[in-house]
């Protein structure tokens, strides 16, 4: 009988095989094995940055590219061209289908892999980097729901909050999600601000700038996530966001006051601070990165740019090449030169748009950069910035909350701006200075600030303004409101 | 007497001698060769004799002198005896005692080399006299009959009962020697039985000696099933099994064990591969009892055990078939949810050979095989009817819109169809199909050593074959060698040790597709002016090019080339079995595996693909990769067993646990400059953009599983099972899944009120289980994973690309089975049959699904457990013996497998109905090009879809056909595409027939399939979308419509338009296989003896001999079917 027992109790030390059965194929990384440390949700942040930093969005239509086709900074393009429907708003064809669905699916697979993070958050909950980690996840979500809300959601101005908008997704989740209100949105976005900005309160930026690293020795494990915050979700890019949401909800009181304290925020590090004149003297300066609050790093903006804006030196016109060419005579007379608030020194117009000889075209020289200066070279990692939320529009969100109640201060925010463009000539009020002719001017400001930057048609929806092209475009909400991909209405249906 | 000792084989196996190896089939032969070869060692000692009227004791004493053995005993009731007559020529000493006494007061007995006399123990006296008076009436036909009694290698058989029928008195058994001696007269009929052979009965007719052969009963090591976890005996089991013994294997003398199983269980299908005909490198697909699952991730294949461990399928494949001892093909739940979730798709259990005791024997196996190319399916045109054809459909006329170049054009088709008619009158009509096949001749050799003594048993074995393929220079070539060692201390212990080393070389043919050789125009020669390669056909001019592109693709062969995968195998098995008690055994066994496959690829740069490409360094590619797979498993089982009265029960408990990798890396290379240095390093570059791909598949699983067997009085059986499987792979939150089985069978014929004589056996079982397949789970499924990609970071942080989205609630799927059935005998062995029904249900079927994209996965999918299949089927094996002459030693046996499986899609996922519009395959025009697999709920899984069709319209020669509405129409729409029809066959499975004459057996077995639908790709393409710049069908000729009126099959001859499936193409096919014919010839014990041998054995058979089709089709597309002749020689001494 004791040989059994013995026998029994070799089949029972089979019995303790947990551990045994955890292991994974190395071919590729699983969750489990990725989210182990800092370094796997550094990695996986990394991949969510990347995939908002590639072509189909930052790196190229969300910001110079498809998005800026739709307020006429551009020449007419010509029927062959990739954007020409988009570019006239016709949505129902395949080609501008398939450049709104990329657009909706990449936010939504950014949203997942931030949500895959915070699934995982607590696995490194006694890490230091915690707080960043999750805040970035968060502050993230919300940014690229906000994204969203923009584009597919309503004009608030137009329909108010109430109608259907985008789905919000808080979680990993294998049901789908139903569309929100456009103030549900709204209440979920400023609840994942709040979470976010208590998160980020102790972030680096605050204390080391907006470029700086705080890895300090070349042997200690690299660190991304105190390495150049202003390319990663910060606490001013969350309170610029919170002024943004307000805004766009048309609550602008509360979006001048987020504002405002950014703006002083900023201005107590001076990292982050208004450009000025000799800014423009360096290359690198032309995008004016001294301006951002958030940015993404676009390491392969040297390959998609030369895809979308030819060389100067290229006698290519517009016609039927597949480049981006600005509407130079029509910007340069209606918006750059425009009688009474325009001017010629406007650094934006003499560095942004040249030739080499007038029997060249025009280019817009914003993103030509020397294509051959590589991101690793400390130097030149400002040429691979790119801008997504920059301390002018903060001014001009605050400028916009005073336009009614404090017109004065509004122009005081104007000019400023005005000046560190070089345009020496204030612009005053005066006490027949009408709300409109406030904001029409605030709203000119914009336009010259943002050519190719991707941003200007939200906020014509946002204002349901008409768009300033040639010809004018009326406001409708078939134009503003992307309309939603098939497939996400084919396998998410609402009832 | 053997089949006492195997009730489960395992009661009282820690005792005996023989069994302690713990194999039970192998011990049943083993045991009988082992006192096979003791007996036969002992010389029968005879007597010569010759004496009238001579009293018993003189006779004694001469037999005593002449035999040399001693006499002892009550002498005086000698006295009493009666004189006798006897005349003997070498008569055997007891056969020559026993008759001398039988009507003596006196029992004369031989043991121990003495004759011992003893009184009668008879009836009392007083009957005496009534009985003589009896007697006195029968006396004159009463006498002794004696003779000897051996099995069919004429080994003398030890207690054999030999029974005069119709007399309760008169019974006997022969003794050590085989004789026998009992008291007959003329009319009596003699019945001679014993376990495990077929009984005979003879008449006397008069006859005084009569020697009997014994034939062994076909099923005798049917007798018992392995599961790979235990021994049942058949007559316990309760569920069906096939099994296959080697004496089975060595008739079939085929290397190919697929084809020997579907031959022997109509359940067993191979795949008829109508693309891949006899590629020796391209595996067979089989299932059993249907496909349990479709989809990305579908998976029908069995598993398979060896010696109780999982191998590749491969294994089955390359394997030496001489060195298997058994193999047992386990179908439905009581035994496949022993492997709990690895069983569902059934289970083969290979079991390989033990080494014998004793003697040391060397056994040569030489198996030469030819194969021939079979082109019969192939009725090309030739040159003179392609070139009509060609006219025919306008090729030569220019039908450019200017004129002035039309002119130009025109010159040249009529400079191009005066050279092709010259190259016809000058007799050119290259049989392109010739080009790349050949006749081979290939042999395989198997060497095997065995022997042993006191404890300790081994053998080692060795086998090559390099078996070549039809198409010129492919061939696989097979090496196997095995070393078995056994050593046993009895009633303690038993250690096994197998170890076994596999290598197998594919080598592909350089020649390619042969597809590519039914295409090439007849008029076309194969060699320019010079002797070398023609390299293009069809040039029209410097700036025209003729019609499709074709090149030659000998050229293409005559280049440097490599395709090889060579893979290499090398396993070890321990297992210790461990007696504790008269109860308990305790087995342990290990096992571990490293496979090494090693791929090349080289693709010269001359190579006719790269025609139009400049750049050096794109021409030419080498790939080459190497996968390593590293196996362990440990098994511990407990085993209790006991018998109580009529109660049997035995009770197991195994833990297992499993651990593989497979890891791998291969890269491409391009870039050479010439085919004289194939090596990576001479490439100029990586392929652009490409890293080396890795392979990763780790796996560890555990499983615990309880087992019961429980018998009442042989009567009742009751089977049990529970399991529970752990696994890596299927994520933390479902690592443990719980498989169960139930089963009862009845062994009618043991109980009293249903004997008799018809139905001698009928045993009916039922039961019902769960089980699964992972083959193709794996962690991506269930966990998100992530990619890491040159270039893709965020400024200098690597980032983490996620790649794809896991979903943890995804579990394996899980099979749900019910069967019901029955084993029936008549009249003995005349006629069996077995018939079983089952109903077999797939549920949760792993599914990809496709999510909206706000759900964020990449690629926009998921798994989850979504589907629904079920196989519900019949499957039926009658045996019948036509005849048993056991004097002339001859019998003839025929066989007939019927089954019939339906399968149904119950339940359709997002899956498949994306599937059904992905699978669609179009050619660059956007033609359908063939129907493909469609899945619709409620339907079978293989149901053909095309648009009704009817038929040529006489007028035009185009096709008619029905749309949605029933209106009639020209254009062919695919949404007017219907369920045509189903592939799966109303019938399938075998026929047989084995005639046996003395050593002589003679064996056909054929595979039929009665009514499943077909697409007759043929008609289609190479009849209608032949695009007539390549040669086709002859039909195209003869069937196509030319003229108004014509009531043709085909559409107009000139018509180039693509056709695209129409029910005109769905034929029902049946066909008859004739997969293979033996004849063997064992060698008489006499002829052995003359040579020192133990076994002399010639074969002879032949593979794939015929097949008849209701549908005429082109068979091999890819790559020729052959025929195989196999001849085969045994030797064993």
């Amino acid at each position: 009988m004791k040989k059994v027992l013995i026998a029994i109790a070799l089949l029972v030390g089979l019995s303790s095989c947990e551990k045994f059965l955890n292991v994974n194929p190395i071919n590729k990384a699983y969750e489990e094995d990725l989210f182990k440390d800092r370094s796997g949700f550094e990695a996986a942040l990394g991949g969510a940055y990347e995939s908002l930093a590639s072509d189909t969005l930052y790196g190229r239509d969300m910001k110079y590219g498809l998005m800026e086709t739709l307020v006429g900074s551009y020449s007419s393009l010509s029927a062959g061209h990739k954007y020409y429907r988009p570019s006239r708003y016709e949505y129902n064809y395949e080609e501008s289908k398939k450049f709104i669905k990329e657009i909706w699916s990449k936010f939504y697979k950014t949203i997942n892999q931030v949500n895959v993070i915070l699934k995982n958050i607590d696995h490194i909950q006694s890490d230091p980097s915690y707080n960043l980690v999750k805040g970035e996840a968060i502050g993230l979500r919300a940014f690229a729901h906000f994204q969203l809300l923009k584009l597919f959601g309503p004009s608030f101005a137009n329909e108010g909050g109430a109608g259907l908008a985008i789905p919000y997704k808080t979680e990993v989740s294998f049901q789908g999600v139903k569309f929100s209100t456009g103030s549900e949105v709204i209440r979920l976005l400023k609840k994942d601000l709040i979470e976010a900005r208590a998160l980020l309160e102790n972030d680096p930026i605050r204390t080391q700038g907006r470029g700086e690293t705080q890895n300090q020795f070349d042997y200690e494990r690299y660190n991304s996530l105190i390495d150049y915050r202003v390319i990663r979700m910060n606490y001013y890019a969350i309170i610029a966001l919170q002024a943004m949401v307000a805004q766009w909800e048309g609550d602008l009181a509360a979006a001048g006051t987020f504002a405002e304290e950014l703006i002083a925020e900023v201005d107590k590090l001076k990292s982050i601070r208004l450009a000025i004149n000799t800014d423009f003297a360096y290359l690198g300066n032309v995008r004016l990165p001294m301006e951002s609050v958030f940015a993404l790093f676009t390491n392969k903006l040297a390959t998609y740019v030369p895809k979308s804006f030819v060389a100067l030196e290229s006698s290519t016109s517009a016609g039927t090449s597949p480049y981006l060419f600005p509407n130079y005579s029509w910007l340069n007379t209606n918006l750059y030169n425009k009688s009474g608030s325009g001017s010629t020194n406007d650094n934006r117009l003499t560095n942004w748009f040249s030739r080499p000889n007038t029997s060249y075209p025009w280019k817009l020289s914003k993103y030509l950069f020397d294509f051959t200066k590589p991101y690793t070279d400390k130097s030149y990692k400002i040429f691979y910035e790119n801008k997504v939320i920059s301390l002018h529009t903060i001014y001009m969100i605050a400028a916009e909350s005073y336009a009614s109640t404090n017109p004065t201060k509004s122009f005081a925010y104007l000019n400023k701006v005005r000046n560190a463009r070089n345009i020496t000539t204030d612009l005053s009020y005066t006490s027949s200075t009408t709300e409109k002719e406030t904001k029409d001017l605030i709203f000119d400001e914009m336009r010259k600030e943002n050519i190719a930057e991707g941003y200007l048609f939200t906020e014509y929806k946002r204002l349901f303004r008409a768009i300033d092209r040639s010809p004018i475009v009326q406001p409708k909400k078939e134009i503003f409101n992307l309309p939603i991909p098939d497939d996400e209405l084919l396998f998410n249906p609402q009832n | 007497m053997k089949k006492n000792f195997y009730r489960y084989s395992l009661k009282n196996g820690w005792r005996e001698l023989q069994k302690d190896i713990g194999r039970g089939t192998a011990m049943l032969l083993f045991s009988g060769v082992f006192m096979a070869n003791v007996l036969g060692g002992a010389l029968a000692q005879t007597v010569t004799l010759k004496e009238q009227k001579a009293s018993l004791h003189q006779v004694l004493e001469k037999i005593r002198k002449q035999a040399n053995v001693d006499l002892i005993g009550d002498m005086t009731l000698l006295q009493g005896a009666k004189p006798l007559n006897i005349d003997i020529r070498n008569g055997d000493l007891k056969a020559v005692l026993k008759e001398i006494s039988a009507n003596q007061p006196v029992e004369l007995s031989f043991q121990n080399n003495t004759i011992i006399v003893k009184k009668k123990a008879t009836a009392p006296a007083k009957t005496v006299s009534s009985v003589e008076a009896v007697q006195q009436t029968t006396v004159q036909q009463e006498y002794s009959l004696v003779g000897t009694v051996t099995d069919e290698q004429g080994k003398p058989l030890k207690g054999v009962s030999v029974k005069l029928l119709n007399s309760s008195n008169w019974a006997s058994t022969t003794g050590e020697d085989g004789t026998y001696s009992v008291r007959t007269n003329k009319q009596a009929q003699v019945q001679f039985s014993m376990l495990g052979y077929e009984p005979q009965t003879v008449k006397v007719d008069g006859r005084n000696h009569i020697n009997i052969i014994l034939r062994q009963k076909d099923n005798e090591i049917e007798e018992t099933v392995v599961t790979g976890y235990t021994k049942v005996r058949r007559e316990n089991f309760t569920g069906a099994a096939t099994v296959v013994t080697r004496k089975e294997l060595e008739k079939f003398n085929s290397n190919n064990i697929f084809t020997v199983l579907q031959a022997l269980d109509p359940s067993f299908k191979v795949d008829e591969r109508v693309d891949v005909g006899s590629n020796p490198n391209a595996l067979p697909q089989i299932n059993i009892r249907g496909v349990s699952s479709v989809g990305e991730y579908s998976n029908s294949k069995p598993l398979i055990i060896m010696d109780g461990f999982e191998v590749p399928i491969t294994t089955l494949y390359d394997i030496d078939v001489n060195r298997i001892e058994s193999i047992s093909i386990l179908k439905d739940a009581s035994s496949t949810s022993l492997y709990g979730s690895r069983g569902g798709n059934g289970v083969v259990v290979i079991e390989t050979r033990l080494p014998k005791d004793g003697k040391f024997t060397v056994t040569y196996d030489m198996k030469p095989s030819f194969s021939m190319v079979d082109l019969s399916d192939y009725n090309l045109m030739n040159a003179r009817e392609k070139l009509d054809y060609e006219k025919f459909a306008g090729l030569y006329r220019s039908k450019g819109i200017n004129p002035d170049f039309n002119h130009i054009e025109q010159e040249f088709y009529d400079n191009l169809l005066t050279t092709r008619e010259r190259n016809i009158q000058e007799g050119v009509d290259t049989y392109w199909l010739k080009q790349p096949v050949r006749n081979t001749f290939s042999v395989n050799n198997s060497l095997r050593m065995e022997g042993g003594g006191a404890g300790v048993r081994y053998s080692l074995e060795g086998s090559y074959n390099d078996f070549k393929g039809v198409m010129k220079e492919s061939g696989r070539k097979r090496g196997n060698a095995g070393f078995t060692l056994i050593y046993r201390i009895p009633d303690v212990i038993t250690f096994r040790n197998v170890a076994t080393y596999m290598n197998t070389k594919e080598y592909n043919s350089p020649y390619g597709s042969f597809a590519a050789y039914t295409e090439l125009n007849p008029y076309e020669r194969i060699y320019d002016a010079n002797g070398g390669y023609n390299i293009r056909f069809g040039e029209l001019g410097p700036w025209y090019s003729w019609g499709a592109t074709l090149f030659n693709p000998l050229y293409n062969a005559s280049l440097g080339f490599r395709n090889v995968n060579l893979t290499q195998t090398l396993q070890n098995n321990t297992m210790v079995d461990w007696y504790i008690s008269p109860n308990f055994i305790l087995r342990g066994s290990a096992m571990m595996s490293r496979a090494t496959i090693q791929r090349d690829k080289y693709t010269s740069p001359f190579h006719t693909q790269y025609a139009n490409i400049v750049d050096a360094s794109q021409k030419g590619q080498y790939v080459f990769g190497n996968d390593a797979q590293t196996k362990f498993e440990g098994k511990l089982d407990m085993q209790y067993s006991n018998m109580f009265g009529k109660h049997q029960i035995v009770a197991n408990g195994i833990a297992e646990l499993r651990t593989q990798n497979e890891e791998g890396n291969s890269v491409t290379m391009n870039g050479f400059i010439d085919d004289r240095f194939m090596t990576p390093q001479m490439a100029l570059q990586y392929a652009a953009g490409s890293l080396p791909e890795s392979t990763s598949r780790p796996v560890r699983s555990v499983g615990f599983l309880g087992s019961l067997f429980y018998t009442y009085d042989n009567r009742y059986n009751v089977s049990g099972t529970l399991r529970s499987d752990g696994a890596s792979i299927y994520g933390s939150q479902n690592r443990f899944g719980t498989f169960w089985s139930a089963g009862f069978s009845h062994n009618m014929h043991n109980e009293e009120w249903f004997k008799n004589d018809i139905v001698t056996r009928f045993r009916w079982y039922v039961n019902t289980g769960t089980s699964s397949t992972i083959n193709d789970f794996n962690v991506g499924m269930v966990s998100t994973s992530y990619r890491f990609i040159t270039g893709s970071n965020y400024y200098n942080q690597y980032a983490a690309i996620y790649s794809g989205q896991g979903n943890p609630a995804v579990r394996w799927p899980e099979q749900q089975e019910k069967s019901i059935g029955a084993d029936i005998g008549i009249l003995g062995d005349f006629l069996k049959l077995n018939v079983s029904v089952y109903n077999k249900t797939t549920n949760r079927m792993i599914s990809k699904t496709t999510v909206a994209p706000s759900y964020g996965f990449a690629d926009d999918y998921f798994f989850q457990n979504l589907g629904k299949v079920q196989n519900k089927g019949v499957e039926t094996m009658a045996n019948m013996r036509v005849l048993n002459n056991t004097v002339k030693d001859m019998s003839w046996y025929i066989s007939l497998g019927v089954a019939q499986n339906r399968g149904t899609l119950k339940e359709i996922s997002n899956e498949l109905r994306m599937m059904n519009e992905s699978l669609v395959k179009k050619d660059e025009k956007g033609n359908v090009i063939a129907p493909s697999k469609y899945y619709q709920e409620g339907e079978s899984l293989s149901i053909i879809r095309a648009v009704p069709s009817l038929g040529i319209d006489p007028a035009n020669g185009r096709e008619l056909f029905l749309d949605r509405n029933g209106d009639v129409t020209y254009t062919w729409q695919a949404n007017n595409q219907v369920v045509s029809g189903d592939e799966e066959p109303d019938l399938f499975g075998s026929v047989g027939t084995a005639f046996n004459y003395k050593g002589l057996s003679i064996q056909l077995y054929g595979n039929y399939s009665i009514g499943g639908d077909t697409f007759n790709k043929t008609l289609m393409n190479k009849i209608e979308n032949n695009n007539p710049y390549k040669n086709a069908d002859k039909r195209v000729l003869e069937e196509r419509w030319k003229q108004p009126g014509d009531q043709a099959l085909y559409k107009a001859i000139d018509d180039l338009t693509a056709t695209q499936p129409s029910s005109r193409f769905v034929q029902k096919e049946s066909f008859l296989r004739l997969s293979s014919i033996n004849i063997n010839y064992s060698f008489s014990n006499v002829t052995l003896q003359k040579y020192k041998l133990e076994r002399l054995r010639l074969n002879f058979s032949m593979n794939d001999a015929f097949r008849w089709s209701t549908v005429r089709m082109e068979r091999g597309v890819d790559y020729p079917y052959a025929r195989e002749f196999n001849l085969g020689l045994m030797i064993q001494f």
